[in-house]
């Protein structure tokens, strides 16, 4: 008896094994225009795409940035502004009003048309509403003078605000949501190259908007973002060609395409650029101290971190000034343009630290006028995404070792580590700052004065560099016109701090890696066509999305 | 009679206490969820951001500890678990009833036929002790020491990756909706086989083992004996006077991993990606989200409290001895 009920069940799982395995043949051969995409791995989807609520978008896998676009597109390959929904914008009463031209024959999704009417009505509705203000604009009103005008006031001067990453939502549609805080706003339209169509949790399917503004575009009828609770699982979806298009956080790609190099494509590529700092607590000592971290700076050799402990997948911080002189070349001061790391100089290091007064001890490390062994903690999360780091603190440990600085290392989680960090509770840690496109945000982010107390949160100068003259600095740059000579004065003076004082040690730019299947389709970014940053989980999304083809069409 | 409102009298207080944990716990730990938000976005959001999520989170307003004990008792007796932060603005109860039924799906179904199947394979083993039989011992004890998400690996690489007989993740496949179809349930059951024998094959032994040690033991005791003397069927003293005896522990063992079944299987459900609640209680602690944290606690501790209570019916009905006291 139990062993022919036995046999029935293995019997019935074959078959089901089998009629499945039919199944799934059977789609994938119809699914030429159909390209799936695993943006993030964060579990099962939700059904929430209010495009203003940034904070909570990846639990929709990011698919709405397919969705809804900007004013101005970050496109984060050339490190530009892009005109988007917007052609032109002019500054006008000190920075208190801007002044956009609306792009004209843009449409919504459900074939009402866009105009300047739709843009103020979203900077008002953010003005309202403090929770949707997650880009701290100080808005005083917007209004719609004309169809393809609208104008935006200011509380203070905005020059540097980004207010171009707003996505107009259609005020049609809007007008009648009662809290837009809490709205999940589960049925989207938009005026991306896409429109949205189903929702499942785990899977979020979009078709083509057939009113997009960029005429011709897109060329493929339907994108499914796919959710994933894993890298892991992501990757083995991947080489099963179960998904197209994947960004894990990290992983050895060439491990990932063994085997199938001619079906499966990558490109690992600075993402944004987002810069690893080592941060040295300024209201702390010996790591407030300018030749201390002047020396950390010198002692260490970039290019050997790279290498070493991150695989040669990340670019390397070049310039002093923590500017990337790629994209941001011309706002670094006459003075800086030719200055370089290089190599790592400890016996400079060393030098530096005699001259100031610091004698080396027995062991080879110095020893501070106070007489406290330059022994530093270096306090770092072990979680993924920031595996790398353990292997990079082990590099910075010999490569500060030369220069006469010992170099500890704790860890902890995640969670407690972010919290540290924003408490102050930290001798040197490491972190990523600077992400966007705005030069001054990045140096906000730095400087950012007064500075807070050790044991008081905060998002900005986690490291708590403390000084007047930054302050002043940041606040001639926020108050002078784009491209101004008091501008430029800021820049040069703000550059000319993180030089000589070196409140924060640039290390690396994140990286970001882009897999996907070229068996399947054709228009991936790459090395020789680096049209667009190549993860699957950026603004640039759409961009990428419109250049893809279905293999042989 | 007596035992039995003991009994519940005692569930009720656990829950109570269960409860009040789960509304200090979340808020003794480290961190905040509006820096977890921002963390997440790896220095692309301003920092400006932070006050935009407090204002939308409700964090503005500040209420007293024990004023926000007060409204979550309330909140709880009327089924109200708020927004869930990790996934703003979406209620949390949506949340949990997105992810929930899989689970108890999956692992419901892979836990039974692991530990009835297991518990029977010990009771055979355990009569037959001495014999071939007990050379599978070592085999068990090596799957009971390899953790379950290890097969899951072995699984995705050979049977899905490799040889393509089964999907490689998910619950089901993407092109179907979730609905009581054929079509859509076949996918599911095809979706589910990996990770149910990952379960199953990770936690039989365990099982086994118990039960065979369990039965050893009684068959050395006197009233086993006097079965044999007596000239009852083999059959009868195995199952009758051994099994039923030596089953007990086995009955709160399973009883206790029913009632787990809810908090979920991280990591096989990372492995496969398989849409259930291990994964959301796991982004619920990684961002701090109080309310979902919450409320997933409190569907846990209801669901071992329960579990159990069943447990001491079960033993209330299979031990005699039980309805003495």
């Amino acid at each position: 008896m139990r062993t022919r009920t036995w046999i029935a069940g293995v019997a019935t799982l074959t078959v089901l094994a089998a009629t499945g395995a039919c199944n799934t043949a059977g789609v994938a051969g119809a699914a030429g225009d159909r390209v799936k995409v695993a943006a993030v791995s964060a579990g099962p989807f939700t059904r929430q795409f209010n495009p203003l609520l940034i904070g909570s978008q990846n639990s929709s896998g990011n698919a709405g940035q397919a969705i809804y676009e900007p004013l101005m597109m970050d496109d984060l390959a050339k490190q530009v502004n892009r005109p988007w929904l917007v052609t032109s914008f002019a500054w006008s009463d000190g920075g208190r009003t801007l002044t956009l031209k609306v792009r004209q024959g843009v449409k919504w999704s459900d074939g009402k048309p866009m105009t300047a009417e739709d843009v103020a009505y979203t900077f008002d509705l953010i003005r309202q509403n403090k929770g949707l203000n997650t880009g701290g604009l100080p808005l005083a009103g917007a209004s719609a003078p004309s169809p393809d005008t609208a104008a935006i006031q200011f509380t203070e001067p905005a020059y540097q605000v980004m207010w171009w990453r707003t996505t107009p939502v259609p005020k049609h549609l809007w007008s009648s949501v009662s809290d837009p805080v809490k709205y999940a706003n589960p049925n989207p339209v938009g005026t991306g190259p896409y429109a949205f169509k189903s929702f499942t949790p785990q899977a979020i399917t979009l078709q083509k908007n057939p009113y997009y503004w960029q005429s011709g575009m897109p060329s493929l009828k339907t994108v499914q973002y796919i959710s994933f609770d894993s890298n892991t699982s992501m990757i083995a979806a991947l080489q099963s060609a179960e998904v197209d298009w994947i960004s894990p956080s990290t992983t050895d790609v060439k491990a990932v395409t063994r085997g199938q190099t001619s079906k499966i494509g990558y490109w690992v590529t600075k993402s944004s650029n987002a810069m690893i700092f080592l941060l040295p607590n300024g209201a702390m000592y010996p790591t407030n101290q300018a030749p201390v971290r002047k020396a950390i700076s010198q002692a260490l050799d970039r290019t050997e971190i790279n290498n070493v402990a991150l695989g040669g997948q990340n670019e390397v911080a070049e310039s002093p000034t923590g500017l990337d002189l790629g994209s941001r070349g011309d706002t670094i001061a006459p003075q800086y343009r030719g200055l370089r790391y290089g190599a790592a100089d400890p016996a400079a290091a060393r030098q530096a630290l005699t001259a100031a007064g610091y004698t080396q001890g027995k062991d080879g490390i110095f020893v501070t006028p106070q007489g406290k062994r330059l022994s530093l903690t270096l306090n770092i999360p072990t979680t993924s995404p920031y595996g790398d780091w353990v292997r990079v603190s082990r590099i910075l440990t010999t490569q500060l070792r030369k220069a006469g600085i010992a170099l500890n290392t704790t860890t902890e989680s995640q969670v407690a580590w972010r919290n540290d960090t924003e408490l102050g509770r930290f001798q040197l840690t490491m972190r990523s700052t600077g992400g966007t496109l705005s030069t001054f945000d990045l140096f906000d982010r730095i400087f950012a004065q007064p500075i807070s107390p050790v044991g008081t949160k905060t998002q900005r100068n986690y490291e708590r560099y403390t000084s007047a003259e930054a302050g002043t600095l940041l606040n001639t740059y926020a108050n002078a016109s784009p491209g101004s000579p008091g501008e430029q004065k800021a820049l040069a003076g703000l550059e000319t701090i993180q030089v000589n004082e070196v409140p924060v040690v640039p290390l690396f730019f994140t990286a970001g890696v882009g897999m996907w299947r070229t068996d399947r389709f054709t228009g991936w970014p790459s090395q020789n066509d680096p049209y667009s940053v190549s993860v699957a989980n950026s603004p640039n999304v759409e961009l990428v999305l419109m250049r893809l083809r279905a293999k042989g069409h | 009679m007596r035992l039995l409102l003991r009994r519940l009298m005692f569930y009720a207080v656990t829950a109570w206490v269960a409860i009040t944990i789960n509304f200090l716990l979340p808020r003794l730990m480290p961190g905040d969820p509006i820096s977890a938000v921002v963390d997440r976005f790896n220095g692309q959001l301003s920092p400006e951001a932070s006050q935009a999520l407090a204002a939308a989170f409700g964090f503005d307003s500040h209420a007293s500890l024990w004023s926000q004990y007060v409204t979550y008792l309330g909140d709880i007796f009327h089924g109200e678990f708020g927004l869930s932060f990790t996934y703003f603005p979406t209620p949390v109860s949506s949340v949990i009833a997105n992810s929930l039924p899989w689970t108890i799906a999956l692992l419901g179904v892979s836990t039974v036929i692991a530990s009835v199947l297991g518990t029977f394979l010990g009771v055979v083993a355990g009569w037959r002790r001495g014999t071939w039989l007990d050379s599978v011992l070592p085999i068990g004890a090596f799957l009971r020491g390899i953790p379950h998400f290890w097969f899951g690996l072995i699984f995705v690489t050979v049977a899905a990756v490799g040889l393509g007989w089964f999907p490689v993740s998910g619950g089901y496949d993407s092109s179907l909706a979730p609905s009581l179809t054929p079509a859509f349930l076949e996918s599911a059951v095809y979706h589910s086989i990996l990770p149910a024998i990952t379960v199953i094959i990770g936690s039989i032994a365990a099982h086994m083992l118990t039960q065979r040690n369990m039965m050893v033991t009684t068959l050395a005791e006197d009233y086993v004996l006097v079965a044999e003397a007596k000239g009852l069927s083999s059959r009868r003293v195995m199952i009758d006077y051994a099994a039923r005896n030596a089953i007990l522990p086995a009955v709160a063992g399973f009883a206790i991993e029913l009632g787990l079944v809810v908090s979920g299987s991280l990591l096989v459900e990372k492995v496969f990606s398989y849409p259930g609640i291990g994964y959301v209680l796991f982004e619920a602690v990684h961002n701090e989200d109080f309310p979902l944290l919450q409320a997933i606690l409190l569907v846990t501790t209801f669901a071992v409290l329960t579990a159990n209570l069943l447990a001491d019916l079960a033993f209330f009905v299979l031990d005699p001895r039980t309805r003495d006291t």
